[in-house]
C-alpha cells in the first residue's frame, strides 16, 4: 500500500489516496503519557468537546453547522497501550459531490472542534461540562446493566499481572462525580501542549490543497516536536494456580470469561501465528463453536479475542451455570489437542482462506483503509498484503507451540440468578 | 427486467420478477472486491395463524417458530455444514428474524456463484427429523435467556405489545421458553412449505459481477426446481384497532437509568394521497425541528435536568388487512417522567417550523441519501430497507428529497392528529 508522508510543524501526516467512496476520511491522533487517574478524565473530556465549542456553542448550534457542512461525521475514542492514543476521526462528503469550498470549512470545523473548546476564563463553560457529565453518568449506568461488561470489569480485574487491560479503562462513576471544569480543562491542555501529534487522511484529495489547508490550520497551534515509541508488554511469569471466582447477579444467563497469558510470546509470533490460534480456537464454526456449541448445545455463543501487545487471550461464552465445569474442560481440551498439533490441514487452508477474502475487502472500507494506514504509518507494521504472505507459511508445529504458551490466569463466571424466571 | 436509475447518487439497479416468482434486485459495485447477498422470505415472528398449504383450516403456530427455522435450515441432510461450506471460500454467512422476515445472507470476496447457488440451495432444501430439533432447543433456550438479560428488548417488546391490538407482538421473537421447548419438526415443515415459496421470497445481490452474469446463475439455479404455482398465502388477518392496547404502563426492571417509550399511533387514511417515503421524509424534518437534538425544546429539558441524553424518536409505518398505521415512538431517558410527558404533550399540540429551518433539515435528508452508497454493504442496506418500507423500489425514492415543499409540510402539521398515545416506563427495581 503507497501512501505520501508529509510533515507540517512538527505534525506527521499521511495521506492514502482513492478515488472508490464519496467521502474523505481524517484521523488526528494525539499520542502522550497516561496514568491509571486518566480513564474517566478522558472519556468525559472526549463528550464535552464533541457537544460545543468557542464559536458553536451549544449543541443545536454545533448540530446546524454540521448540517451545513452535509452532515459530517466525528468522534473521539482512546486507546490505552505503552501510551495514551487519542483519536479524532472526521468523515465528510467530498466537495465533488456537494459544492466548492466544502473541503476546507469541513477541516476549519474539525479544528474547530479540537483546539477551541467552549472554555470561559480557566475552565470549560458550566451548562455545556455539566450536560456532558450527566450524559455520561448516565452511560455507566447502562454500562452496568450489561452483563457482559460487568463479566468483562471484574474479570479483567483479576489478572495477575500489572497491565493496562487490568484497570478499568472506561473511568468509574465514582471518579466522574468529583472532575470539575476547570480540572478537566487543565487535563485538556495537558494533552494539547504535551503530545504528538499525527495526521492521516483517506479519500480522494488533491495533495497540494490538503496540505495547505492543514498548514493554514496548524500554523499558530505550537505543537512541540516529541516522540514516544509504543513497546509490547512480554509477560514472563507463570501463573501456578488460576484464580477461580464466581459472582452473582440478577441476569439470566450467565457469563464465563477464560483468560489466559501468553508467556515469552515473540514478535514473530504475536503478528503471524496469534491471528492463526485465535481463529482456530474461537472463529465462526471452529474448534469452540463446534465443540461447545454445535456438538454440546453448552451455548449460545463463544468467542475468543486477544490483546496481543498485552500477551492477553481471552474466551468469553454466555452459558447456563449447570454447564460451567464441562464448558471449561471442553475449552482445556482443545488447546490441548492444538498443543499436541493436531490440526488438519484443511483447518490451516480454510483460516487461510478467511485471511484472504479479510485482505480482498480491505480496501472496500474507508474505515478498514485508515486502520491499514495507521498500523502501517504509526505502528510500522508492514503492508497487509506482504503480512499475508508471511501468514500463509506459518507452520502446524508454529501453532502448536504457541498453543503451549498459554497460561490460564483466571476462570471467571457471572452467574446469572434469574434462570429464565423473568 | 427493469431498469431502476438513481441519478442522485449515480447508482443503476437492475430487477426481475423470475417465471417462479422470485424478486431479484441487482446492483454493480464495479470497484469493489466484495459481494453482499441478502435471500429473504417474508415470513416473521407476527405470522403465527395461517392456512398451510395442502391444509384447509387455520393452524396457530408456538411462538418462535420462525426463528427455530432459520436456525434449522442450516442443517442439511447431506452432512454438509453450512458454516463450513461458506468458511472454505472465506466468506461469512448470518440469517436473522424479525417480526415480518427472515433473512439469510453472506457476504464474499470471490466465488460468488458457487456460494450464490449454495445459499438458495440450502435454503431451498429443508431438513427437520425429531433429532436435530431436539438438540437445536437447547442453543435456542439459551439465546432466549441471553435475550431477557437486555432491558431494552423487554422494554420495546412492552411497547410494540401496548401499541397494537394484533396480540403475537406480546412474544418476542425468538419465542417464550416454553414454546420453543414444544416446537416439533411438523411445525417447522408446515411453515416452510407454506412461506418459503419464491412468490413471497426476495433476492438482493451487490456485486462486482456484471449484472446479465449474475442474473443468469440464478434464473439457471432456480429454473430447474419445480416450484408449483403459488396462490396468496391464507394468513389470519386481524383487523388492526385505531385504539392503542394499553395507554400507560410501567415495568420494574434490573436497570440502572430510567427510560420511557412515548408511541403515537395515526391511522393513515388521512394521507391516502401522499407516498409513505414522501411522508417519513416531512414528519422526519417535523421532529427534528421540534424535538429532535438540534431543538430548543430538547435542549431546555437537558438544562433543567429532566431528562438524560437526546430526545431521540424512530418513525415506522404498519400495515394491517385495508389500515396502515403511521408509529412515531420517542425514547427518552427521564429524571421527571410526569413533567416531560406534559412538556411533551403541550409541544405536540403547537408544532411548527420556519421555512429556514425547513430547508436545514430537508438538506440534512438529502445530505444523508448521499452517503448511502459509499460501500457495499451501505448499497445492501439502502436496498433492503427501501424494499421493506415500500414494497418496492423506484427510481425517484431519492429524488423525492429534493422535491420536498414547506407548503406541504405546513399542510401536514395542520392535519396530523398526535394525542392517540402508549407510553411505556421502565424503571429501576428497588435495591437496585
Amino acid at each position: 500500500m503507497n501512501y505520501e508522508e508529509y510533515e507540517i510543524n512538527n505534525v506527521k501526516v499521511y495521506i492514502y489516496k482513492t478515488t472508490k467512496f464519496k467521502t474523505i476520511k481524517i484521523n488526528m491522533m494525539l499520542i502522550n503519557e497516561y496514568s491509571k487517574n486518566d480513564f474517566t478524565k478522558n472519556r468525559l473530556l472526549n463528550r464535552v468537546l464533541i457537544r460545543s465549542t468557542k464559536k458553536y456553542d451549544n449543541q443545536i448550534k454545533i448540530g446546524k453547522k454540521s448540517i451545513d457542512l452535509y452532515n459530517p461525521s466525528g468522534n473521539i475514542f482512546d486507546s490505552f497501550k505503552k501510551y495514551h492514543e487519542k483519536n479524532f476521526t472526521y468523515t465528510f462528503l467530498n466537495e465533488k459531490y456537494t459544492e466548492p469550498g466544502m473541503n476546507k470549512k469541513n477541516i476549519e470545523f474539525m479544528f474547530e472542534v479540537i483546539f477551541n473548546p467552549n472554555i470561559v476564563e480557566d475552565h470549560f463553560e458550566p451548562i455545556n461540562f455539566n450536560i456532558s457529565k450527566q450524559m455520561l453518568e448516565s452511560d455507566y449506568k447502562m454500562d452496568e446493566e450489561n452483563p457482559n461488561y460487568v463479566a468483562d470489569e471484574i474479570a479483567y480485574s483479576l489478572i495477575s499481572e500489572d497491565l493496562p487491560c487490568k484497570l478499568q479503562k472506561n473511568g468509574t462513576r465514582e471518579e466522574l462525580k468529583n472532575i470539575d471544569e476547570k480540572e478537566l480543562y487543565n487535563f485538556y491542555l495537558k494533552q494539547i501542549k504535551n503530545s504528538e501529534y499525527k495526521i492521516f487522511i483517506v479519500g480522494d484529495v488533491d495533495t497540494e490543497d490538503i496540505l495547505s489547508i492543514l498548514k493554514q490550520n496548524l500554523k499558530d497551534k505550537n505543537i512541540k516536536k516529541i516522540s514516544f515509541k509504543g513497546e509490547n508488554f512480554i509477560i514472563k511469569n507463570k501463573t501456578k494456580k488460576p484464580t477461580e471466582k464466581i459472582e452473582k447477579k440478577p441476569y439470566n444467563q450467565s457469563v464465563l470469561l477464560i483468560i489466559y497469558k501468553i508467556i515469552n510470546m515473540t514478535e514473530y509470533e504475536k503478528n503471524y501465528v496469534l491471528p492463526i490460534l485465535n481463529t482456530l480456537l474461537g472463529g465462526n464454526s471452529f474448534r469452540l463453536f463446534n465443540s461447545i456449541r454445535e456438538k454440546n448445545s453448552l451455548a449460545y455463543y463463544i468467542s475468543t479475542y486477544t490483546i496481543s501487545n498485552e500477551s492477553v487471550f481471552e474466551i468469553e461464552a454466555g452459558i447456563a451455570k449447570s454447564n460451567l465445569k464441562k464448558t471449561v474442560e471442553l475449552v482445556k481440551k482443545e488447546i490441548i489437542d492444538i498443543k499436541k498439533a493436531n490440526i488438519t490441514n484443511e483447518e490451516i487452508k480454510d483460516i487461510i482462506e478467511m485471511n484472504r477474502s479479510a485482505l480482498d475487502s480491505l480496501f472496500d472500507n474507508l474505515n478498514s483503509i485508515l486502520g491499514v494506514l495507521i498500523t502501517m504509518a504509526h505502528s510500522n507494521k508492514e503492508d497487509p498484503f506482504k503480512k499475508f504472505e508471511k501468514l500463509k507459511k506459518v507452520s502446524k508445529k508454529e501453532i502448536s507451540k504457541l498453543a503451549g504458551k498459554l497460561n490460564l490466569d483466571v476462570i471467571f463466571l457471572l452467574e446469572g440468578t434469574k434462570n429464565g424466571n423473568n | 427486467m427493469e431498469t431502476i436509475n438513481l441519478k442522485i447518487v449515480n447508482e443503476k439497479i437492475i430487477h426481475e420478477k423470475l417465471k417462479n416468482g422470485l424478486d431479484v434486485y441487482i446492483v454493480r459495485k464495479k470497484d469493489f472486491n466484495g459481494n453482499n447477498v441478502r435471500f429473504f422470505t417474508k415470513f416473521g415472528a407476527l405470522d403465527r395463524e395461517f392456512v398451510p398449504i395442502n391444509e384447509k383450516s387455520m393452524a396457530k403456530m408456538p411462538s418462535g417458530v420462525a426463528h427455530f427455522l432459520e436456525h434449522k435450515l442450516f442443517e442439511q441432510e447431506s452432512g454438509i455444514s453450512v458454516d463450513d461450506y461458506f468458511k472454505k471460500t472465506g466468506s461469512y454467512i448470518n440469517a436473522f428474524t424479525n417480526y415480518k422476515n427472515t433473512c439469510y445472507h453472506f457476504f464474499c470476496s470471490k466465488d460468488l456463484k458457487k456460494n450464490l447457488e449454495f445459499l438458495l440451495d440450502f435454503v431451498q432444501s429443508p431438513y427437520f427429523t425429531d433429532e436435530n430439533v431436539e438438540k437445536e432447543k437447547g442453543i435456542i433456550v439459551q439465546e432466549a435467556l441471553m435475550n431477557l438479560d437486555d432491558p431494552d428488548r423487554k422494554f420495546y417488546q412492552t411497547m410494540l405489545k401496548n401499541l397494537f391490538t394484533t396480540e403475537y407482538y406480546d412474544d418476542p421473537v425468538v419465542g417464550n421458553v416454553e414454546d420453543i421447548k414444544n416446537i416439533t419438526k411438523e411445525d417447522l415443515y408446515r411453515c416452510y412449505n407454506t412461506f418459503y415459496h419464491p412468490v413471497n421470497m426476495v433476492l438482493m445481490v451487490v456485486t462486482n459481477l456484471e449484472e446479465k452474469e449474475v442474473l443468469k446463475i440464478i434464473k439457471d439455479n432456480q429454473k430447474i426446481k419445480n416450484y408449483k404455482k403459488r396462490f396468496k398465502i391464507n394468513k389470519k388477518e386481524v383487523t388492526e384497532e385505531d385504539n392503542v392496547k394499553k395507554e400507560y404502563e410501567e415495568l420494574l426492571e434490573v436497570v440502572n437509568e430510567k427510560r420511557m417509550s412515548y408511541a403515537l399511533k395515526i391511522n393513515m387514511n388521512s394521507f391516502e394521497e401522499i407516498r409513505k417515503v414522501e411522508l417519513y421524509y416531512y414528519l422526519d424534518i417535523l421532529l427534528s425541528n421540534a424535538v429532535g437534538s438540534l431543538s430548543e425544546f430538547n435542549l431546555e429539558l437537558r438544562e433543567k435536568n429532566l431528562i438524560n441524553g437526546n430526545i431521540q424518536y424512530e418513525i415506522n409505518f404498519n400495515k394491517s388487512k385495508e389500515k396502515e398505521y403511521i408509529i412515531i415512538n420517542f425514547i427518552i431517558y427521564p429524571n421527571n417522567e410526569s413533567k416531560v410527558i406534559e412538556l411533551l404533550d403541550k409541544k405536540l399540540q403547537k408544532l411548527s417550523i420556519t421555512e429556514k429551518d425547513f430547508n436545514l433539515f430537508k438538506k440534512n435528508i438529502i445530505s444523508n441519501n448521499l452517503y448511502q452508497f459509499n460501500s457495499i454493504n451501505g448499497t445492501m442496506a439502502f436496498l433492503y430497507g427501501e424494499y421493506n418500507f415500500s414494497g418496492e423500489i423506484k427510481s425517484d425514492c431519492l429524488d423525492i428529497a429534493e422535491k420536498l415543499s414547506y407548503k406541504k409540510e405546513k399542510e401536514i402539521i395542520e392535519k396530523i392528529p398526535l394525542e392517540n398515545k402508549s407510553i411505556v416506563v421502565m424503571k429501576p427495581k428497588m435495591g437496585n
